[in-house]
């Protein structure tokens, strides 16, 4: 308790760090940001507009000190300002669009390649050298090796232009309304496969070479021999010997994944111009919206800083050595 | 090469009979012949001390008995009886019905015995490193039900009963029976692994170098209350270590391994008072005496040969003080010099005059 009471400081600390951070960085931009913003267009702007974003930004002439302390307010209260890309849509408005997209495609994907890579690790390690171990973590290595966003563009072309089995952009047909229609659900599902295939392929091998080579060494210990001679069975072993001490890195791996996925999977978004964060974010930059890229930093942020406490405290259940003080 | 085969000293009916065993690793070098051809026996409730430098394939004797040799190690030729079945011919679980062995009991009551039903009920396992041959993330009374639960199929309530009347045997308060292991000291935690390999009643504990990791004391012990629960309980003990002095002291019975051989094989007595093979006298002097008089230690000069091409003849020759002619080219026979004392050297080999001493 005392370990996750620590940890807990040490996450809320971070969180401040990045929030003043997230205050700091357009003041910091040379000369006036909302000049800066409106550099393209801003001859086309009146004085009052121009004042009007000073003022959403909160660059007010307050002192710094105060701003500071409305922008603080301002983000507990949820508000992160209006997007400027997408205006008059806020931020959180904006942001929170996108994670439901990378939400789905990301944990789907995380899930699965991070089951089945387990299994595939698992097996290849308890049969070493067997047909399996010699066939499906190399395939997998071989088929991760290709960047991303080739497999992407290779999916879109045979699956997606050549044989149009599957849609090759955005998330969902347009003209459907959302909601929970067998229609809609089915659209979702038929865009996704192929982003989730290409992204489940590409992080697959991560996660089969790291259990395989854990659980190749935990086979070693004295332990797993002694729970062979005591006549467990092989599942038993398996499972509650064996893989159960070499998943304990896996637990970590998770969630520096987890964390990741939130910044996007960008490149696979990209190419499969499905409107998630990564998308998003590669958008905001191109735009130039700095309160979304801020808000987006803030985002991101505090969902990896939330993720790795949860994995502290996943880890603590898990490992009762790191529970002793 | 030995096709005699020595008598037990305690029965008439061993309850563990190794013969002529032969294990290799096979190896990108070529085939290390660990284990060459060994024969021993183990009375009913008899301690038999196992002794050898490491890699002399003492531990590689103790894991073929469990059938938990890993590959590259293979069993290429012998037998391993117990109570008259072989153990290498065991069926695994799933062909129980199949291939399971029948023996004669001593009540004349076919006995069978698969690997399943063999393996720690009938001979179970003390480890060098408690440390490591404890699971880390599962609490200790976890790794004793799940032993007790799979064998004798009693529901989770009776195996933590169980679990907890085996803990008290080797003196550990019950409340610590949900400790991890690392929360256990270096004692407690070999403590709880000799609980847990008494869990089924074992008629054959095997105990590999299980004090070396330990102080003293604690080994002092630790060996104290094996000795009193072996005489409560009433099994055999195959005793392995590198250790002479601790052996000679805790053991009824010693045989002597050098390079995957066994050289020499008496009563404990007569090993200590009476050693014949030049190796046994190296290893004796290379240990102090506690209550003797202060000796400079000569130990054995040289180490143990490479079993993928062992030096032909004795083994031992190359590293031997009174190395003759035929002992580079010929392997000694093993053969009873003594009643009960059964050495492999040289017929012409010089034995120590025993009045002398």
């Amino acid at each position: 308790m005392k370990f996750i009471l620590r940890r807990l400081g040490f996450y809320l600390i971070a969180f401040w760090a990045a929030l003043t951070l997230d205050f700091i960085l357009p003041r910091l931009l040379p000369g006036d940001p909302a000049a800066a913003i409106l550099g393209p267009i801003g001859s086309r702007m009146t004085q009052v507009q121009i004042a009007a974003l000073r003022q959403a930004l909160g660059l007010t002439e307050a002192p710094l000190f105060q701003q500071y302390l409305t922008f603080v307010t301002h983000v507990f209260q949820g508000d992160l300002g209006v997007s400027y890309s997408a205006f008059p849509a806020p931020v959180t408005q904006v942001i929170g669009t996108s994670l439901r997209w990378t939400l789905l495609l990301g944990i789907t994907s995380l899930l699965i390649s991070f089951t089945l890579g387990h299994l595939i690790g698992i097996l290849g390690a308890w049969r070493r050298g067997s047909a399996f171990d010699v066939v499906m973590p190399p395939l997998f290595n071989f088929i991760g090796a290709f960047p991303a966003f080739f497999l992407a563009l290779g999916a879109v072309y045979f699956f997606g232009m050549q044989l149009k089995w599957f849609p090759i952009a955005h998330a969902a047909k347009d003209h459907l309304p959302p909601g929970w229609t067998v229609e809609y659900i089915g659209s979702v599902l038929h865009h996704l496969a192929l982003p989730l295939t290409v992204s489940v392929l590409v992080n697959l091998q991560v996660w089969i070479q790291t259990m395989r080579n854990n659980m190749v060494s935990v086979l070693a210990e004295d332990y797993i021999t002694m729970a062979e001679a005591k006549g467990l069975t092989q599942n038993r072993i398996m499972f509650g010997y064996a893989a159960r001490n070499a998943f304990l890195p896996s637990i970590t791996g998770f969630g520096i994944f987890l964390g990741s996925i939130l910044s996007g999977q960008v490149l696979i978004e990209q190419v499969f111009a499905y409107p998630g964060l990564g998308y998003l974010l590669t958008k905001a930059v191109g735009a130039r919206d700095y309160p979304l890229m801020g808000g987006l930093f803030l985002g991101i942020t505090a969902g990896v800083l939330l993720v790795n406490f949860l994995v502290d405290i996943v880890y603590t259940w898990v490992d009762p050595r790191v529970r002793a003080e | 090469m030995n096709t005699k085969l020595p008598t037990p000293a305690s029965a008439a009916e061993p309850i563990l009979d190794i013969r002529n065993l032969y294990v290799e690793y096979l190896t990108p070098r070529g085939p290390v012949q660990a284990v060459d051809g060994v024969s021993f026996s183990i009375g009913r409730g008899e301690v038999f001390g196992l002794a050898g430098e490491s890699g002399c394939g003492k531990s590689t004797i103790a894991h073929t008995l469990l059938r938990v040799l890993r590959p590259p190690a293979v069993v290429t030729g012998g037998q391993i009886l117990y109570k008259g079945v072989d153990v290498l011919e065991m069926g695994e679980e799933d062909l129980r019905t199949y291939r399971g062995n029948y023996a004669v009991g001593g009540e004349g009551q076919a006995t069978q015995y698969t690997l399943e039903s063999f393996r720690w009920a009938e001979v179970a396992m003390v480890f060098q490193s408690a440390m490591n041959s404890l699971n880390p993330v599962v609490r200790i009374s976890d790794q004793i039900t799940d032993v007790v639960m799979k064998h004798q199929k009693l529901n989770r309530a009776q195996a933590r009963e169980r679990a907890a009347e085996l803990m008290a045997v080797v003196n550990i308060e019950k409340k610590r029976l949900d400790a991890y292991p690392h929360e256990l000291s270096g004692g407690m935690r070999q403590r709880a692994v000799i609980a847990i390999a008494l869990a089924l009643r074992p008629s054959l504990l095997i105990m590999d170098e299980p004090t070396t990791a330990l102080d003293v004391v604690v080994q002092k012990d630790i060996l104290q209350q094996i000795e009193q629960l072996q005489a409560q309980l009433g099994f055999a003990i195959l005793f392995i270590t590198h250790d002479l002095s601790l052996m000679v002291e805790f053991s009824n019975r010693i045989g002597i391994m050098y390079a995957g051989n066994l050289v020499e094989m008496a009563s404990a007595r007569e090993i200590f008072n009476n050693p014949l093979h030049p190796y046994t006298q190296g290893l004796l002097t290379s240990f102090p005496s506690i209550t003797g008089e202060r000796k400079r230690l000569t130990g054995i000069p040289g180490s143990p040969p490479n079993l993928i091409t062992p030096p032909a003849g004795c083994r031992f020759h190359p590293r031997c003080t009174r190395c003759q002619p035929v002992e580079t080219q010929v392997a000694p026979e093993w053969q009873e010099v003594l009643p009960e004392h059964w050495v492999a050297a040289h017929a012409g080999m010089p034995l120590p005059d025993r009045t002398a001493r």
